[in-house]
């Protein structure tokens, strides 16, 4: 065992995994390059960004708004999805079921985001946990959304990883899952998607810094996506259909101390994704993904680190048991989940490295919320 | 890679209505008024004839409104048959309906035990948890001298299935089902094991007392021995897939009201483990039979029992198991989000 993988999610989230990579990379000069190399070790001021990511969202958002606004005044028609229907009412005198019969948007299928973001002052709190991983824990992801003005969301992700800490696949050890968060932000195009045109949006997502500590190194992984995505509602016979495509250009880096040093590594990814569902009944979407995702491989004495892509896939359904209420079951095939087993020969064919995932989505309308209870943002 | 492929393609079709669909077919709702004669143009939007005004009744009294638009009492959705989704054992192309639960538990004479407990999600899907002695345990000292088969339990097992019911797509289409049941890891016998099944079945009814369910399924396992490092864990799927596609499916007769016979053919994985410290594991998949009654006690029990043949391909009468389940099925949860819709 060489390396310990380390992998990024279709959300911008990472995972990982432990197998060995089978890369034969020893051999390389590497002690020479690893003395070449600088060990750089950069210190994200996690809060300053934030702080600047709420500013860009909120002005974004005021600006966006008011060319919705002029958009929504000459165009009636049209396969619009923003601002079609009246929002939870802010109003002093609303009941709790008008405030929370909705509608609420959501802005993701199950990892992949959508064109679509949360609705203007609401939240969006969602979250998956697989039932079925090798190493017996229980993996979990979560999602919180804001919205902004109907045109963007900040968002705060929170989603599985695996830590290298197994050094060796052929024992017993199994690796523990961590939680790896990331902020970011999604902005939508504002502008009323005529038939047979996608709706847009593209998300800037920031990978906090994730250390981790194999022997005598400690690895420094991020990565910052930049992802663009188009969603289409299909006409005709297939008019239940919508499908989604996107494509995540992802930077990102591998940074080690140690001794002796290993040569940082820095990779920019091309990450296709595609998606797809159907409007089964009112209340339930089915749905399913593909897409490509980054896989750290943080190095060792004898390996250089490397960085690569692999595979993610599922399918399943949104079941919506009430308006401000989303339930979500897939089955899919998921790296970490393959490489936290100890198959030697993990990939997609091998069905018992697949797993099931359910989890759900709450919406709160914290403005009509804050409207009622203490008299806040009402309209 | 193509086997993923393959799944989500076998979604995709099975999504692919232009109709919305729903886990069982809707009935009419019992207080509706009869059709109109054929000879007879229907208005949907006429009045009722209304009574002279000396013979018309009094309005009854306005209720009051429930405070704050307040959560109403749920309404009960019109009960109706549920076409189950697993025959004794086997799965059929039958979903539950959103929000509909039903548990089972199960004994037989080998001193087996199972139960099982799942939910309809949305008339589309369904998601449950259960443990399974179906799983057979084995030890050989060679491949061709094994000794009598013993049940790994229990093993638990989480499902998810999706699909559509009956005629949705079209007119005499089955009901089609997508399934994928998987098991948590487990350890028995110096080795740890888990399996997994892929299954795509279809149920049709056929007149107005049978049903018959086909399907295929693609499973894997795996065995690996426990403390010892330098074995790799031995695969279903390293075998190819003729080792792991199968075909099964039974067979369903109402002969009475609310009584079923039912014949069913499944095929469950075996671990047959070495007894040298060298030899190589092996898994095998083999063919039960089973056959038997369910009747429905209750709209909301269900009493199946029967007897099954664990291993066709080496009938031994003396291996044959009778069993008894029971099944509860519960509308509560459904009609409560009726209610609160």
């Amino acid at each position: 065992m060489a390396s310990c993988p380390i992998e990024l999610h279709a959300d911008g989230s990472r995972g990982n995994g432990l197998a060995a990579t089978g890369k034969g990379s020893t051999g390389r000069e590497f002690a020479a390059r690893a003395t070449a190399s600088r060990c750089y070790h950069h210190r994200v001021d996690v809060g300053a960004r934030i702080a600047n990511l709420v500013r860009i969202a909120a002005a974004l958002a005021v600006v966006s708004a008011s060319a919705l606004a002029s958009a929504d005044e000459g165009d009636g028609d049209g396969a619009a999805s923003t601002a079609q229907v009246e929002p939870a009412p802010r109003r002093h005198d609303a009941t709790w079921r008008e405030i929370y019969r909705g509608p609420f948007q959501t802005s993701r299928l199950f990892a992949m985001p959508t064109a679509e973001v949360v609705g203007a002052f609401q939240i969006s709190l969602s979250g998956d946990a697989s039932l079925l991983t090798e190493a017996n824990t229980l993996s979990t992801s979560s999602v919180l959304a804001i919205g902004f003005g109907d045109i963007a969301q900040l968002e705060y992700r929170n989603a599985v990883a695996v830590t290298t800490r197994a050094p060796d696949l052929a024992s017993d050890l199994e690796g523990a899952p961590f939680a790896l968060p990331t902020v970011g932000v999604q902005l939508k195009a504002p502008y009323r998607a005529p038939r047979f045109v996608p709706s847009t949006a593209v998300a800037l997502r920031f990978g906090l810094p994730h250390e981790e500590q194999a022997g005598a190194f400690t690895h420094t992984e991020r990565a910052t996506d930049l992802y663009v995505v188009g969603s289409m509602r299909l006409g005709g016979p297939f008019e239940r259909f919508t499908l989604h495509g996107g494509l995540r250009v992802s930077a990102a880096s591998i940074e080690t101390e140690g001794d002796p040093m290993i040569e940082d590594h820095e990779e920019t990814l091309f990450l296709p994704a595609g998606g797809w569902e159907v409007q089964m009944t009112d209340e339930t979407v089915l749905a399913g993904e593909l897409a490509l995702v980054p896989v750290f491989e943080p190095g060792s004495a004898t390996e250089p680190s490397d960085i690569r892509s692999g595979l993610f896939g599922r399918a399943g359904i949104r079941w919506r048991l009430l308006p401000s209420i989303v339930l979500d079951a897939s089955v899919g095939y998921r790296i970490e989940i393959a490489r936290l087993g100890s198959s030697p020969s993990s990939m997609a064919s091998s069905l018992v490295d697949w797993d099931i995932r359910v989890g759900g989505e709450v919406f709160v309308p914290w403005g009509a919320v804050a409207c009622k209870t203490i008299h806040l943002f009402c309209e | 890679m193509r086997t993923i492929i393959t799944a989500l393609s076998l979604a995709v079709a099975v999504a692919g209505a232009s109709r919305p669909a729903a886990a069982q077919p809707a009935e009419p709702l019992p207080d509706q008024p009869p059709e109109p004669p054929a000879d007879q143009p229907a208005d949907p939007w006429a009045a009722p004839e209304a009574p002279p005004p000396d013979e018309a009744e009094p309005l009854p009294p306005r209720q009051p409104e429930p405070l704050g638009g307040g959560f109403q009492r749920p309404v009960p959705r019109p009960q109706r048959e549920i076409d189950l989704p697993v025959m004794f054992n086997a799965p059929t192309g039958h979903l539950l309906p959103a929000g509909v639960i039903m548990g089972t538990i199960g004994l037989d004479t080998g001193g087996g035990f199972s139960s099982d407990a799942r939910i309809g999600l949305g008339d589309v899907a369904e998601f449950g948890f259960g443990t399974t002695d179906l799983v057979g345990v084995t030890e050989c000292d060679t491949p061709d001298a094994c000794g009598k088969v013993d049940a790994v339990q229990p093993y638990g097992l989480a499902l998810f299935k999706m699909g559509i019911s009956e005629d949705r797509l079209f007119v005499n289409q089955p009901a089609l089902s997508l399934g994928f049941r998987k098991s948590f890891e487990r350890n028995h016998d110096g080795r740890k094991t888990r399996v997994a099944e892929l299954y795509l079945v279809g149920s049709k009814k056929l007149g107005s007392m049978t049903q018959i369910h086909l399907g295929g399924v693609f499973w894997d396992a795996g065995v690996r021995r426990l403390g010892a490092p330098d074995t790799e864990e031995v695969l279903l799927h390293d075998g190819g897939v003729s080792k792991q596609l199968r075909a099964f499916g039974g067979i369903e007769i109402e002969p009475l009201p609310r009584s079923k016979l039912m014949l069913e053919v499944l095929w469950t994985p075996e671990f047959r483990l070495s007894t040298v410290s060298s030899g190589p594991d092996e898994i095998t998949l083999r063919p039960m039979f089973a056959w038997g009654v369910r009747y429905e006690l209750a709209k909301w029990g269900i009493i199946e029992s029967g007897v099954r043949i664990p291993d066709i391909e080496d009938i031994n009468l003396l291996d044959a198991q009778i069993f008894g389940q029971f099944k509860l099925v519960s509308r509560r949860f459904s009609n409560f989000l009726d209610g609160l819709r």
